[in-house]
């Protein structure tokens, strides 16, 4: 049979059969992804590692005037003093939260200790910020142990949730992702709220959900709470700072300093248990 | 004589739809406070161009194969990007049929067009699989990319040199 005359060959059939294709991949995708989820995950395994291939060099020459510049600057030196300086703020962090959960501190330590046993460091190989989703993939999947749910971390900091887990690789919902929603816990009294992620403010979160004429604090910490039975209590995700109120309209704006920069994350570290 | 794209000028349409669907991530690595991918979409305006300038490599399979990779990329649903490019390239496609294409008003305009339903494809499917989104994002978005389009056009008309066709003898 001549190719041209082949059924697929045949223009209204080809793209009525494409359109269906891409219907029912939707469908499957949100609905029944029982019967899609082998599919999906290859495909995303292949895309993935493919991606990472053709934006290496890309990206390595446009860190050349970077690197340039970490030679000229000393950056080893600097690179030094900053992981001591983050080494000192995750100790502080530790033992503030240590100090605020003393009724609860044996409970916390031994998990601090089962977090620590039970961790995949793992590689970002792509970094994804679009209109409609703010993610990472890591080259950990799910022959590696991880799940759907499981906790990322970096410089014992929450940075964002498994979403998806494929067989090689994974995608992790960062923290500003507009479906993020994390319960968590606030300042000394421990007040509960959920911190969702929203590009539509500068700061890309919220904290909802708190209690009403709940002030917050300036060097307030926020912790993981374990209220929606997926992640565990007492992860670090940062501190409240620049706190302002406004009396009149009673709403205030405050800012959230997190140990670590998204942008310069090469690794992460994967809670499994 | 004929006037006549290279090979390798008809792939560079293709490989130009491919980095900027990968340029997200490549722009990620230096910055994520750079929120450029709020106000335009430069992946439907290349596909819209290469398909009105009848590029070769520019077709509802290839529409389809890039609109899983972006999905893939993303993390939405599969098929929700190839149901926004297929659907670009149709009404592009049928722009440059009906010989328009010297009238630059009536390319926007048809441009306008692809871009709402495109977006509106997006978000019914966002929409139906209970996927969060900020409307007000994507109307910026929109109104970003069909606002940019005679940028781009210029660019890639005039200013990119491999565009500029060569000549060969019969």
């Amino acid at each position: 049979m001549n190719a041209n005359n082949s059924w697929f060959q045949q223009s209204n059939l080809r793209i009525f059969f494409l359109l269906f294709l891409a219907c029912l991949f939707i469908y499957l995708d949100s609905f029944n992804q029982k019967y899609f989820k082998s599919t999906k995950a290859i495909i995303n395994d292949v895309v993935g590692y493919s991606s990472y291939l053709i934006t290496w060099p890309i990206k390595e020459v446009l860190n050349i005037p970077g690197y340039v510049i970490n030679i000229a600057t000393l950056k080893k030196e600097d690179d030094y003093l900053r992981i001591l300086k983050e080494e000192k703020q995750k100790l502080i962090s530790d033992n503030n939260f240590l100090m605020q959960e003393n009724q609860k501190i044996q409970r916390f330590v031994q998990e601090e200790k089962t977090y620590q046993n039970q961790t995949i460091p793992a590689k970002v190989i792509l970094k994804v910020n679009k209109i409609t989703t703010s993610t990472m993939i890591i080259n950990k999947g799910a022959r590696d142990g991880i799940k759907i749910g499981n906790p990322v971390v970096k410089n014992n900091n929450l940075i964002g949730q498994i979403s998806e887990a494929n067989y090689k690789s994974s995608r992790v919902m960062l923290l500003t992702d507009i479906n993020s929603n994390i319960p968590v816990l606030i300042g000394d009294l421990l007040v509960q709220g959920i911190l969702q992620g929203d590009p539509s403010v500068k700061r890309k979160f919220n904290i909802a959900y708190l209690p009403k004429d709940f002030k917050l604090n300036s060097r307030d910490n926020i912790y993981t709470s374990d209220i929606d039975g997926i992640l565990k209590q007492g992860i670090v995700v940062g501190k409240i700072s620049d706190v302002k109120y406004d009396g009149n309209t009673k709403k205030q704006s405050y800012k959230i300093d997190f140990n670590y920069k998204l942008h310069q994350i090469d690794y992460v570290s994967v809670f499994v248990n | 004589m004929i006037r006549k794209k290279s090979d390798h000028q008809e792939f560079l349409g293709i490989a130009l739809v491919l980095l900027s669907i990968l340029s997200t991530t490549i722009v990620a690595q230096f910055s994520l406070d750079l929120n450029l991918y709020k106000f335009f979409n430069t992946t439907y305006l290349l596909i819209y161009f290469f398909t009105f300038n009848t590029y070769k490599y520019f077709s509802f399979f290839s529409m389809f194969v890039m609109g899983l990779i972006s999905d893939s990329i993303s993390g939405i649903p599969f098929g929700t990007s190839s149901l926004a490019y297929m659907t670009i390239y149709k009404i592009a496609f049928f722009q440059e049929t009906i010989k328009l294409r010297t009238v630059f008003l009536s390319e926007w305009i048809a441009l306008g067009t692809a871009l709402f339903i495109a977006y509106t494809i997006v978000l019914i499917t966002l929409y139906l699989s209970g996927a969060s989104f900020d409307l007000v994002i994507h109307m910026y978005n929109f109104i970003g990319s069909f606002v940019l389009y005679p940028f781009i056009w210029f660019i890639l008309k005039f200013l990119l040199p491999k565009y500029n066709k060569r000549k060969i003898n019969d």
